[in-house]
């Protein structure tokens, strides 16, 4: 009898140990699996907290519609709270955007920048590789902007899909919505409307469709990125900009 | 809903008409909900986070895309 009662207590606490052995990381060679599998690497560096918070927008930025899944996405579901966490903790002095994207949802693109726009802690975006399409109003809604030298930015029309009815009012629809990153991206940048309408609408530059690439330096000259970097720069951009808030001792 | 991006339509929305995801809830201690897409026995990917704390959203184990293991517990 007690050697039955032993026995159960013997079971309950190999059960008590494997559970205890789980929650603590289980096996490390699991985790190992784990992050080749998905990173690409045996162990992800791990860092201190910092004071300094970065936010990727990769990819299409994904709106009202799911889009399969080949493609990779920018959750804007996710980003937007992300802010909010950003702007409300007090040990979060500052926030870097970096920028690699092919555009997606104008008003989920919208949103991400007039959010990172009214982010009253400093913010400084980087557009590496590509910056195009509704990437162009994210990148400039920040205090400050850098481009790679390599890096693109393609301006065009925004494009309209599904069924298309032939009114004149369909086009003052599509300008109306054009207005809007036009409008956006003239007041957080310095260059003139008419002068992003005149790249928007340039016809001998892409070869299937109106508009033009900027590369790099180009974004800096027409007055659309403040200037040209990549992420040292950024960093201590950003550490400049928190550290003129009068606070000391950053990292 | 307009897609504005240099990639072809056709591209981005290629095998939407066969892609139906099977999301599943779990309801977090602090009050909050995440949703999962069932990735194996024992294993679901994280689609979204649903929480008033913007906090969680900081938290990259319940970042969109982290895989979540459960297993079943023996009470004894």
């Amino acid at each position: 009898m007690a050697a039955a009662r032993r026995q159960r207590q013997g079971t309950a606490r190999k059960a008590r140990q494997y559970r205890q052995h789980k929650e603590n990381g289980g096996n490390g060679r699991e985790n190992v699996l784990q992050n080749i599998q998905q990173l690409g690497q045996a162990t992800v560096p791990q860092q201190p907290e910092s004071s300094i918070h970065s936010i990727t927008i990769i990819g299409q930025i994904e709106g009202h519609l799911t889009l399969p899944p080949q493609n990779k996405t920018t959750k804007y579901e996710h980003v937007i709270p992300q802010l909010v966490a950003v702007e409300q903790n007090p040990k979060i002095r500052g926030l870097l955007i970096i920028l690699n994207t092919v555009g997606g949802d104008v008003e989920a693109g919208l949103a991400i920048a007039e959010m990172i726009d009214t982010l009253s802690k400093p913010t400084v975006s980087i557009v590496l590789g590509g910056g195009h399409s509704i990437g162009v109003p994210v990148a400039v809604a920040s205090d400050y902007s850098f481009i790679t030298e390599t890096a693109t930015m393609t301006i065009h029309p925004i494009r309209l899909s599904g069924l298309v009815i032939g009114v004149p009012q369909t086009y003052e629809y599509l300008d109306k919505m054009q207005d809007r990153v036009i409008r956006f991206v003239t007041a957080h940048s310095h260059i003139t409307t008419d002068e992003f309408r005149r790249l928007m609408f340039c016809t001998n530059q892409l070869a299937r469709d109106i508009g033009t690439v900027l590369v790099g330096q180009d974004a800096v000259e027409i007055g659309l990125i403040n200037e040209v970097g990549g992420l040292g720069q950024a960093i201590r951009k950003l550490q400049e900009m928190i550290g003129e808030g009068g606070e000391s001792d950053l990292h | 809903m307009i897609l504005y991006t240099i990639v072809p339509l056709e591209t981005v929305l290629d095998g939407s008409d066969n892609y139906v995801p099977l999301y599943s809830e779990l309801p977090l201690k602090n009050g909050g909900t995440l949703l999962l897409e069932q990735c194996g026995q024992n294993s679901a990917r994280v689609v979204r986070l649903i929480s008033s704390n913007p906090g969680d959203y900081l938290d990259p184990k319940l970042a969109p895309g982290s895989i979540i293991e459960f297993r079943a517990e023996n009470r004894a």
